[in-house]
C-alpha cells in the first residue's frame, strides 16, 4: 500500500483507494513511544513527518482512519521521502465497489450512472432473506404479493415486467404473468445488490426498461479454507439454513460452494403467535393465507486464473414447492379438498472469463443456459382417510399444467479502462435465445432469438464524464428498436456531482405476449405475432454533495426523473358482437415522473438516512375522459444504525412509509371511478452482536412492528351511494426473528 | 469450536417439515340412504321421506345431456350435445323452433326469402335462445308465418372447434309437422326434410349434419330434469352470452321453488305446499355452484335449497351437494332429495 514519490519534502499524502482523491483531515496516529499519537492531515490530505518521530527507528507504524473508510494500519520505512497510503471506503459509505454498466470494476462515485448499492451490512442487519425482504425499505420501490405467484415490483412506477433482475450479470427468467417471483432470488452468500434506476437496455437489452437489479455474489479470495453457516428462524413458521464452503487451492484455482433451504410453515392472521409442531385437524384452518413453501437452493462456483484473465464456471439451482391446500369439501360419502402443488425448478449455469486482454483491453465475457421449470400438481386429498391422489387431467379438466422457460445467452465486452486516458470505449455483443413451452403457448413451443451488438464511449475532460452509448439488435419475431442513450457527470470542485441522463429503453414483448392461446366457448385470449416492442425514454438529473465534517460524512442528493412509454402491450377485446375475444396489442401509453431527495449523516458509530420519494403515474384513461392527467403517491424511508465497536454490537431500524396509492379504474357498473390503495408503514428493527472472536454472529429483531396485514383497497363508486371497499394482503404483521451466523473457520 | 459445532447441529436440527394432518370423521350418513337407481319405469317411486343421494355426469367438458326422473330415481335416456341442433315443439298449435343452447348455438334472420342468394353471414348480428325458455325470448321462435332464410350458428363441439353455420328456411308448420330446407352457405339448393310433430314428446330434435330428425327428449311425462350445459345471457355490462351448466325443468311437467336459506332438514310437505312456483327452464340453473378463484374450483352452495313438484302432485325436496367426482374431475354432479 506504500508507493514511493520523488520528494524532497517527507510527506504523507492520503487518498482515496477507490478513486485516487486525497482526503483532507483525515487522522493519522504514530507509534511515538509506545504510545499512539493522532494527527490530522492538512486540507489537501498531507501530513509533514517531523523528522523528530524518525529518532532511534528505521520503522514508524502508522494508522490512518477517516470517517467512511477502513482503517489502515501500515508500517512506513526510513529513507522514502514521500509515502501515499490509500485507504478503502467502508461499505456503508457512498464510494463502494460496482459492476454495473462499467467498463470493468468501478465505483458508485466514479460512475456516471447513478448505482444504488444495498451491502452486506444491510442485508445482515434486515435479516433479509431474499429479494423481496431487502427491497421493502428501498425508495421508489412498491411490492405487490401473490400467493401463487410470488411476490412482485414496480420501480419508478412501472411495473415489475420492465425490470431487470441480473446474478452476476446473467439474467433471470422465468417471468409468470411478466414478473419474476422476487421470493426466488435468496441473499444467501450474496455480497451485494446494484440498483440502477432508469434503462440499461444498451448493455442489458430487454426488460432493462425500469431499471437493473445486479445480485453480485460472494467470491472471496483466500488460501484456508472458509466454512460457515447461518439459520434463521421467524415465528410465522419459518425455518431456514444455509452454509458455504470456500477456499483457493494453489494461486490459480478458485472453489466456492454454498446451499440451504428455506422453510415456510404457512400463515394466517389466525395463527398464534408461536408455531405449533402439532398435527392439525384437516379442517378449514388448513388453507392459509400465506401459503407455505419449501425451497432447496444451491451454488456452487470455481474459478481459475490464466495469467491476467479470470476464468469461471457456475451453477445454480432453485427447487422451491408451493403448498396451496384447498378448503374441505364435504361431498357424498366423504370430505375431500384440492391441494395444489406449485414446483419451480430453476437450473442455471454459466462460463464466464473477466480480465485484461492487454494492458489497454478489458474483457468482460459471459456465456449461460438458464432453465426454470414451473409445475402445477393438483391433488385431491380424502381428509377422511387422508389419502391423496393425482387429479386425471381429462380433456375439460385442466388441473395439471407445466411451463417451461430456456435461455441461452452470451455477452461479452471489450473495454479500455485507463484512468491516463481521456477516453476509453466499449464494444460488445449480447446474444439471446429463448424458449417457452406449455399447453397454451400456440404449437406447444416457441423460440424467439435476439442479436444484438453494442458500443458506447466514455470521455473526461476536468470533472466532465461524458458517456455516449448505442445498441442494434437483430431480433426473430419483432421489429428490434436502436437504442441509444447519453449519461453526463459533471463533479465540481466543491464535491457537488450533476448527472444527467437520457436513454432510451425497451421491453420485448415476451413470447406468452406474441403465441399464448386460450379458447374456450366464453373466454378467447390470443397471443399477437405481430408485436413490437414496448418503448421508453427515460430522462434524469441528479445532483448530490459530500460533506466531510470533522468526525462525520454528510451527504445529500436531489434527482428528478421522467419515463415515458410507448406501444405497452395490453389486452384489447376484439369482439364487438359480444364476449370476450382478448388480443395483446401495442396499446398504450405510460407515463411516470417523480423526484427523490435523499441525505444522510454517518460517523464511526452513528449513520442515519433518510429519504423522500413521490411520483406521478399517468392515468391512461385521462385520454378519454376528464380526470388528472397524473396520479401521485409519495413514499419515506428513514433508517438509522448504531455501532458500540467495543461490545461489538449494532442496533438498526429502518422505516418505511409507503404513501397512498390513487388512480382510476372502472367499478362494476362500467364507470370511471377513483381508486386507492391505503398507505402503510413497514418498521424492522434488529440488534446484533458478534461473539466468539466473531466467529458468531448473532440477530435479534422485530420485523413489521406496526403489524400491517392488510391495506384496503377502496373501489368507490360515483357518488356517495355506492362504495364497496376490499383490501390486499401486504404482509404477515408483526414478526420476530433470530438469524446466527456462524463462521466455522476463517479465513 | 466444540460450543460452535454443536450450535451448528443444532440449528440444523431445529428445522420444520409439512405438518402432518389429523382426519375429519367422514359426513353422517345415518340419515342418508343410497337408493340404487331403478331404470323399470315409472311406476316404482322411491319412498317418502327417504334421503337420496345421487351422482350424475355430463363429462369433465359437459358433453352429454341426461335426462333424469326423481322420482324413480334413474336416468331416463342420455345423449351427446352435439347430436342434435334444432329443436320442435310438438304441440298441435304451436310452431315453435328452439336451438340447441348446449353448444351455445345461435341463429339469424336474413332480409331475403331467396335461399340460394344467402351465402354470407356478413353485417348480422346473431341472437340466442333465452335461458329461461320464454317463447317472446327466443331467437328463432314461432315460425307458422315465416318464411326468411335463417343462419343457424350450430356454436361449438367440447373440445372447442365450431360447428359451423347452416342455412334454414321453414317452409311450412302445420298442426303435424314442419317442412324446412336446409343446406349450407354455399349450397344454393338445400334438402327438404319435414319433420312430424310427436305429441308424447315436448319436441322433436334435428341434426344438420345427418339430415334427419333425432330422437332427443324422452316423453314428456317420464322426465324431470335434465343435466346440460346451456346457454345463459347476461346482458351486463353489455350482452353477453355465456355457456353455463346445470339443470334445466321438464316445465311440461315440473315447477320449481326456490327455498334458498331454509333448513333442508325442517322442510316439510305442508311448507312445500303453500310456495308459488315457477315453470322457467333456468330456475334451478347453474348458480348453486360458483367458481372460486382462489382454489382455482367450484364450489357448490349448499343454503341453495330447491322444492319440486311435479304434474302428479308429488314434491321434492333438493340441494345440490358437490360438482366433481372422487377423483376431483368437474362435471360431475351430486344431489340429495327427498320425496316429501
Amino acid at each position: 500500500m506504500i508507493f514511493c514519490a520523488i520528494s524532497f519534502a517527507q510527506n504523507i499524502i492520503i487518498k482515496d483507494a477507490s478513486n485516487g482523491e486525497n482526503l483532507p483531515g483525515a487522522t493519522i496516529g504514530f507509534l511515538l513511544e509506545s504510545k499512539m499519537q493522532f494527527f490530522s492531515a492538512d486540507p489537501k490530505g498531507k501530513f509533514s513527518i517531523p523528522a523528530a518521530f524518525w529518532a532511534g527507528t528505521d520503522l514508524l507504524p502508522v494508522q490512518v482512519s477517516f470517517v467512511g473508510y477502513s482503517t489502515l494500519y501500515d508500517t512506513l520505512t526510513k529513507g522514502n521521502t514521500s509515502f501515499v497510503l490509500r485507504i478503502k471506503p467502508k461499505d456503508f459509505a457512498m464510494d463502494e465497489v460496482v459492476v454495473t454498466a462499467q467498463y470493468g470494476e468501478s465505483s458508485t462515485e466514479k460512475s456516471v450512472h447513478k448505482v444504488r448499492v444495498i451491502g452486506q451490512e444491510k442485508m445482515q442487519q434486515m435479516a433479509a432473506v431474499n429479494l423481496q425482504d431487502v427491497l421493502t425499505n428501498e425508495l421508489n420501490v412498491r411490492l405487490s404479493q401473490d400467493n401463487i405467484l410470488g411476490s412482485g415490483m414496480s420501480l419508478q412506477g412501472v411495473s415489475g415486467q420492465n425490470v431487470k433482475i441480473l446474478i452476476d450479470g446473467v439474467p433471470v427468467i422465468g417471468r409468470l404473468d411478466g414478473q419474476i417471483d422476487l421470493n426466488q432470488i435468496n441473499l444467501n452468500d450474496v455480497e451485494r445488490i446494484e440498483i440502477v434506476e432508469g434503462p440499461l437496455s444498451v448493455n442489458y437489452g430487454s426488460n432493462a426498461l425500469a431499471g437493473t437489479i445486479n445480485i453480485i455474489t460472494k467470491k472471496t479470495d483466500s488460501n484456508k479454507w472458509s466454512v460457515g453457516a447461518s439459520s434463521y428462524l421467524e415465528n410465522i413458521g419459518t425455518y431456514n439454513f444455509d452454509a458455504f464452503a470456500s477456499k483457493r487451492f494453489g494461486k490459480k484455482h478458485f472453489v466456492r460452494i454454498s446451499g440451504g433451504r428455506n422453510y415456510f410453515d404457512g400463515w394466517s392472521p389466525s395463527n398464534d403467535f408461536f408455531p405449533s409442531f402439532k398435527a392439525e385437524k384437516a379442517d378449514s384452518g388448513r388453507v392459509d393465507q400465506w401459503n407455505p413453501k419449501e425451497q432447496w437452493f444451491g451454488r456452487a462456483q470455481y474459478f481459475y486464473n490464466l495469467k491476467t484473465l479470470r476464468l469461471g464456471y457456475k451453477a445454480e439451482i432453485l427447487d422451491e414447492t408451493i403448498f396451496n391446500y384447498g378448503l374441505p369439501r364435504e361431498g357424498v360419502r366423504t370430505i375431500t379438498a384440492f391441494d395444489d402443488y406449485y414446483h419451480t425448478q430453476r437450473i442455471d449455469q454459466s462460463i464466464s472469463a473477466q480480465g485484461k486482454l492487454s494492458k489497454q483491453l478489458n474483457l468482460n465475457f459471459l456465456a449461460a443456459y438458464n432453465d426454470f421449470e414451473r409445475i402445477k400438481e393438483s391433488r385431491i386429498k380424502d381428509l377422511v382417510t387422508l389419502e391423496s391422489k393425482l387429479r386425471p387431467e381429462v380433456q375439460g379438466n385442466d388441473v395439471q399444467d407445466t411451463s417451461t422457460f430456456s435461455l441461452i445467452m452470451s455477452r461479452a465486452s471489450v473495454t479500455t479502462n485507463l484512468d491516463s486516458s481521456w477516453i476509453n470505449y466499449e464494444v460488445g455483443y449480447d446474444i439471446n435465445q429463448e424458449q417457452a413451452s406449455g399447453k397454451r403457448i400456440d404449437g406447444g413451443e416457441q423460440k424467439l432469438g435476439d442479436y444484438a451488438i453494442f458500443a458506447s464511449t466514455q470521455m473526461v475532460k476536468g470533472g466532465l464524464t461524458v458517456k455516449p452509448a448505442i445498441r442494434y439488435a437483430y431480433n426473430t419475431k419483432y421489429d428490434a428498436p436502436l437504442t441509444p442513450a447519453l449519461n453526463l457527470k459533471y463533479k465540481m470542485q466543491n464535491q457537488v456531482t450533476i448527472r444527467i441522463a437520457y436513454a432510451r429503453g425497451f421491453r420485448a414483448p415476451s413470447l406468452k405476449e406474441l403465441y399464448f392461446n386460450f379458447d374456450d366457448v366464453n373466454h378467447s385470449l390470443f397471443g399477437n405475432s405481430d408485436l413490437k416492442a414496448e418503448e421508453s425514454d427515460n430522462y434524469s438529473a441528479a445532483i448530490s454533495r459530500k460533506h466531510l465534517f470533522d468526525k462525520f460524512l454528510l451527504e445529500g442528493e436531489f434527482s428528478l426523473f421522467y419515463n415515458d412509454i410507448r406501444n405497452q402491450i395490453n389486452f384489447a377485446n376484439t369482439n364487438s358482437a359480444g364476449g370476450d375475444t382478448l388480443v395483446y396489442l401495442n396499446i398504450g401509453e405510460f407515463k411516470t415522473k417523480g423526484l427523490n431527495a435523499r441525505a444522510s449523516i454517518a460517523s464511526k458509530t452513528v449513520k442515519f438516512n433518510l429519504g423522500y420519494s413521490y411520483i406521478g403515474r399517468f392515468n391512461r384513461l385521462s385520454e378519454e375522459v376528464s380526470i388528472d392527467e397524473f396520479s401521485y403517491s409519495s413514499e419515506w424511508t428513514a433508517n438509522f444504525t448504531y455501532s458500540h465497536v467495543k461490545s461489538n454490537m449494532q442496533f438498526s431500524i429502518f422505516f418505511k412509509h409507503q404513501g397512498e396509492l390513487p388512480g382510476f379504474g372502472y367499478n362494476t357498473n362500467d364507470e370511471i371511478v377513483e381508486q386507492r390503495i391505503a398507505s402503510y408503514q413497514i418498521v424492522d428493527v434488529s440488534i446484533s452482536k458478534r461473539f466468539l472472536e466473531k466467529r458468531v454472529h448473532a440477530t435479534l429483531g422485530c420485523k413489521n412492528l406496526f403489524d400491517v396485514q392488510n391495506v384496503r383497497a377502496s373501489l368507490s363508486g360515483g357518488g356517495a351511494h355506492s362504495s364497496s371497499a376490499s383490501s390486499i394482503s401486504v404482509g404477515t404483521g408483526r414478526t420476530v426473528f433470530v438469524k446466527l451466523n456462524f463462521l466455522l473457520s476463517k479465513s | 469450536m466444540k460450543k460452535i459445532v454443536l450450535g451448528f447441529v443444532l440449528l440444523v436440527l431445529f428445522s420444520a417439515c409439512e405438518k402432518e394432518e389429523i382426519a375429519l370423521d367422514a359426513p353422517n350418513q345415518s340419515q342418508t340412504t343410497i337408493v340404487p337407481t331403478d331404470t323399470t319405469g315409472n311406476e316404482v317411486l322411491i319412498a317418502r321421506g327417504a334421503s337420496v343421494l345421487t351422482t350424475i355426469s355430463i363429462g369433465a367438458n359437459y358433453e352429454s345431456q341426461i335426462w333424469f326422473d326423481l322420482g324413480t330415481n334413474s336416468i331416463i335416456k342420455s345423449n351427446a350435445r352435439t347430436d342434435w341442433d334444432l329443436a320442435f315443439e310438438s304441440e298441435s298449435n304451436d310452431y315453435v323452433v328452439y336451438l340447441n343452447t348446449s353448444n351455445v348455438s345461435s341463429a339469424v334472420e336474413t332480409t331475403t326469402t331467396d335461399f340460394a342468394n344467402v351465402r354470407s353471414v356478413s353485417g348480422l348480428t346473431f341472437g340466442y335462445d333465452a335461458s329461461s325458455g320464454n317463447l317472446d325470448s327466443l331467437a328463432i321462435g314461432d315460425v307458422s308465418s315465416n318464411n326468411k332464410v335463417w343462419i343457424v350458428d350450430r356454436g361449438f363441439s367440447p373440445s372447442g372447434s365450431d360447428l359451423g353455420k347452416w342455412k334454414v328456411k321453414f317452409e311450412s308448420a302445420t298442426a303435424n309437422s314442419y317442412t324446412l330446407r336446409f343446406g349450407r352457405l354455399n349450397d344454393s339448393v338445400g334438402t327438404v326434410v319435414v319433420i312430424n310433430k310427436n305429441p308424447i314428446k315436448g319436441r322433436v330434435a334435428f341434426s344438420f349434419v345427418s339430415g334427419m330428425t333425432y330422437d332427443l327428449e324422452p316423453e314428456k311425462t317420464a322426465f324431470d330434469l335434465c343435466f346440460t350445459q346451456y346457454t345463459n345471457v347476461f346482458y351486463e355490462p353489455t350482452f353477453y352470452p355465456y355457456s353455463v351448466n346445470g339443470a334445466i325443468l321438464n316445465s311440461y311437467r315440473t315447477e320449481v321453488f326456490e327455498a334458498f336459506g331454509q333448513n333442508f332438514e325442517q322442510i316439510d310437505l305442508a311448507y312445500a305446499q303453500s310456495q308459488f312456483y315457477s315453470n322457467h327452464l333456468d330456475v334451478i340453473g347453474y348458480d348453486w355452484k360458483f367458481y372460486d378463484f382462489g382454489s382455482s374450483s367450484y364450489i357448490v352452495d349448499k343454503t341453495k335449497v330447491y322444492i319440486l313438484k311435479d304434474a302428479s302432485g308429488n314434491y321434492f325436496k333438493l340441494r345440490f351437494l358437490d360438482f366433481y367426482d372422487e377423483n376431483g374431475v368437474k362435471g360431475t354432479p351430486s344431489f340429495e332429495y327427498v320425496r316429501l
